[in-house]
């Protein structure tokens, strides 16, 4: 299936390389972290640590090489390049999904209605902004970074 | 991969910056500017889509002897 996209193919397989490395750098971290947490489990240490610690370490690694791999390259994304349209596009579906997340919580919880507004409302709110903000700034580096990279030596 | 010499001569022939033959190919300046520096081999698409953008060969922009492909 084609699906459309931005970059040429040098740039795509570029992506396609880094998509690559971080996959195996996943598949070997998942390994790593089950070996870590049975042995930890078993030890009885760092017990108050929630217990997707290391999952969610190991998604924020890979996110953030994943971004600033992309970024090093000038590569935004496959569909579409950086606009405030789309980064408001994207900030909204973040807020939906932290919001319906949070809703989930709230009802495996029982909570009340008000509260569950006031919890749902707010975290969606702060997920739309901080996504925004992000957003902004990493299209702001990401021009620079491919002013530089086009308008290069010959 | 040795250095693209041709591509760059064919091109300053044109009077044509690496900018002008991306448009003109549909490509980033970067790939020009890979492709000529012997980084990054293009597809034969895009090999013939910078032959007919350059008025050449397919030989006379990427024949390779066999020392160069070293």
């Amino acid at each position: 299936m084609k699906t459309k996209t931005v970059l040429d193919e040098r740039q795509e397989k570029e992506l396609l390389e880094l998509e690559h490395r971080l996959c195996w750098t996943a598949y070997g971290g998942i390994f790593v972290l089950l070996l870590a947490q049975a042995l930890l489990e078993a030890g009885g240490v760092f017990e108050n640590i929630p217990s997707f610690f290391g999952e969610w370490l190991l998604l924020m690694i890979l996110s953030i090489c994943g971004v600033v791999g992309c970024l090093r390259r000038g590569i935004w994304s496959r569909g579409f390049k950086p606009s405030r349209k789309t980064n408001i596009i994207v900030s909204v579906i973040s807020a939906a999904i932290v919001g319906g997340f949070m809703l989930a919580v709230t009802i495996l919880r029982e909570m009340d209605i008000k509260n569950t507004l006031i919890l749902c409302g707010g975290t969606a709110a702060v997920a739309f902004l901080a996504a925004y903000v992000l957003l902004e700034l990493s299209a702001k580096k990401f021009r620079k970074i491919e002013e530089k990279l086009e308008g290069g030596e010959e | 991969m040795g250095k693209n010499i041709a591509i760059k001569t064919a091109r300053a022939a044109l009077e044509m910056t690496q900018q002008d033959l991306a448009k003109a190919v549909g490509v980033s300046r970067q790939t020009i500017n890979a492709i000529e520096k012997g980084e990054y081999n293009p597809t034969i698409r895009l090999c013939r889509a910078i032959c007919r953008a350059l008025g050449k060969s397919l030989d006379e922009l990427f024949w390779e002897d066999e020392s160069d492909e070293n």
